[in-house]
């Protein structure tokens, strides 16, 4: 517990130096292509348009979800699924790829991650917006559930953050995991109900609301077209909250245990 | 006043034979691999305002001696106190090759824990002694090695550390940016500040130390005044030299294998800061 809370002021102490390493890590990420942005927005958009093809047409026949637009419903859970996606097998390396340039042993590695992910949430917070900019075309409104936005990407990112502290200091001494991150992922973008639909077996539905992702990706469908998930789901936000402060508390262990000797690893 | 003291401190690092055993170390914390002591035993003090010169053939253990002086990572047993901020200056200086000159300038001073406003404060000095003109606006990776070592020399003597490493960063550099390193380090021991010298240059160390320290196969072998080191170190690369191969290879065998036999474990290691 005690971690948690060292953790969480050496974030709070350094909110400038995550925000500036933040704008340095995009920039230096896009500074080799000519039309960095560009791609930031044409990728998932290509992304997108195969999944409804091949989901919302072949699979499904291009029939509505619950009578809400295919590609609308599908694009308010795969938004979430980008910024997941992204942001785990990113910030689990990131401590490995830095901590050479960091160079000093005082230096709180605990915003490495933290940084990483605030790199990748700004393009997310672009995605959230042209989402509602769809969601309007198709005659969704934001509403009231919109203001479930202000609990579901806080829940999100401080979940992640978990992980990625986590898996960081993981992957730093045991190059391993970042394979197993990997592929991890991949199979994760299936088994969450993201471009599908569960069947009504509940059983099945129970065994896939294991992955606290599915909650995720639930939450924010719930905030940007209003399905009502969260507030119908309350037991599952606590499972959810479960898990992530078990993650956060062995999370912040770990690191605080090995973070003297990660310079070593590398 | 001492500023910088190394007591009883040694590195450790484990050969592991299999993967695996660094797994089972990190895991249960049980050392399963070979050890090897990259430094043993080193214990020395140097006064403020002292320039050391830290000489030694190959593997000896500089660049660890150096990164434990920089602090960037931790003595296994013993016990290092800085007197202050220490900045290690390194051919590989830690620049991103993706991010401009200028850029790179803020990065590293937010790294090493500057504020906003001190990063201002200290741009123009760095500009005018990195002095590489309009490249400081391209990024790093179109730089020359010398420019790119200039720039990060600059940025390093401009955070003002009480303590300075220079790990053989001014071989790199033409005859005048040397000179002018020199002109700043002296500087630098004028106000009092403490600095190691790692080079190969034997007449730079000469020339510019008050101090050397020696090192063999990660032991001190002598420490003391210039002059005397030196005239010592000398004779000793002599006589290596006019070794036959097979005494040398003895020779060196036998100092190997002395590295890897455990040693007392004293305290865990600890490097302290303080605060100037």
């Amino acid at each position: 517990m005690n971690g948690v809370g060292t953790i969480g002021k050496e974030l709070k102490d350094h909110f400038y130096l995550i925000f500036r390493l933040s704008l340095y890590e995009t920039k230096s990420q896009y500074s080799m292509q000519y039309l960095g942005w560009f791609w930031e927005i044409m990728t998932p958009l290509l992304q997108i348009g195969v999944y409804w093809v091949v989901f919302g047409f072949g699979i499904r026949g291009g029939n509505p979800v619950d009578g809400i637009p295919f590609v609308f419903w599908l694009v308010s859970g795969l938004i979430a699924w980008f910024f997941i996606g992204s942001t785990i097998p990113s910030g689990s390396r990131s401590i490995y790829g830095r901590v050479a340039l960091v160079s000093k042993m005082h230096f709180p590695l605990s915003t490495i991650p933290a940084y990483v992910i605030l790199a990748q949430f700004y393009r997310h917070l672009a995605m959230i917006v042209l989402t509602i900019i769809l969601g309007m075309a198709f005659g969704y409104f934001p509403g009231w559930h919109t203001l479930e936005l202000l609990y579901i990407v806080p829940a999100g990112v401080i979940f992640l953050y978990a992980v990625s502290l986590l898996l960081s200091a993981l992957a730093t001494m045991i190059r391993d995991v970042q394979n197993m991150v990997t592929s991890a992922i991949r199979m994760l973008m299936y088994l969450t109900p993201i471009m599908w639909i569960p069947p009504d077996h509940s059983l099945f539905k129970t065994l896939l609301m294991i992955n606290p992702l599915v909650y995720l990706i639930e939450g924010y469908r719930s905030a940007l077209i209003g399905t009502g998930y969260l507030l119908d789901h309350v037991w599952y936000g606590v499972y959810f909250w479960t898990i992530t402060s078990v993650l956060l508390i062995v999370g912040a262990a770990v690191h605080l245990r090995f973070r003297r000797y990660f310079i070593d690893y590398v | 006043m001492s500023h910088v003291v190394f007591e009883n401190v040694s590195k450790r690092y484990v050969l592991y034979a299999r993967p695996i055993d660094k797994l089972k170390e990190v895991l249960f914390g049980k050392v399963s691999g070979k050890p090897f002591y990259a430094l043993k035993n080193v214990s020395f003090s140097v006064e403020q305002g002292e320039i050391v010169g830290v000489v030694g053939i190959n593997g000896s253990g500089k660049s660890t001696l150096s990164h434990l002086l920089a602090n960037v990572t931790p003595p296994t047993y013993g016990r290092v106190t800085l007197g202050g901020k220490s900045a290690l200056i390194a051919i590989s200086s830690g620049l991103n090759n993706q991010l401009t000159g200028r850029d790179n300038i803020e990065l590293k001073g937010l790294m090493m824990g500057l504020t906003k406003k001190q990063i201002q404060a200290i741009t123009p000095d760095i500009l005018e002694f990195a002095d590489i003109g309009d490249f400081i606006d391209q990024p790093v990776k179109t730089y020359s090695s010398g420019m790119r070592a200039r720039l990060g020399f600059a940025i390093s003597i401009n955070i003002n550390p009480d303590i300075l490493i220079i790990d053989e960063a001014l071989s790199v550099g033409d005859q005048t940016f040397t000179e002018k390193c020199l002109d700043k380090m002296r500087e630098f021991r004028d106000q009092g500040k403490t600095i190691f010298f790692v080079s190969h240059s034997l007449n730079q160390v000469k020339s510019f130390c008050t101090k050397i320290l020696w090192l063999e196969y990660g032991e001190v072998r002598m420490f003391g005044p210039t002059a005397e080191t030196m005239a010592e170190y000398n004779k000793y690369l002599y006589w290596y030299k006019q070794l036959t191969k097979k005494q040398a290879t003895h020779y060196v065998t036998k100092k190997r294998t002395g590295r890897s036999d455990e040693i007392e474990r004293s305290t865990r290691g600890e490097t302290i800061e303080l605060s100037s």
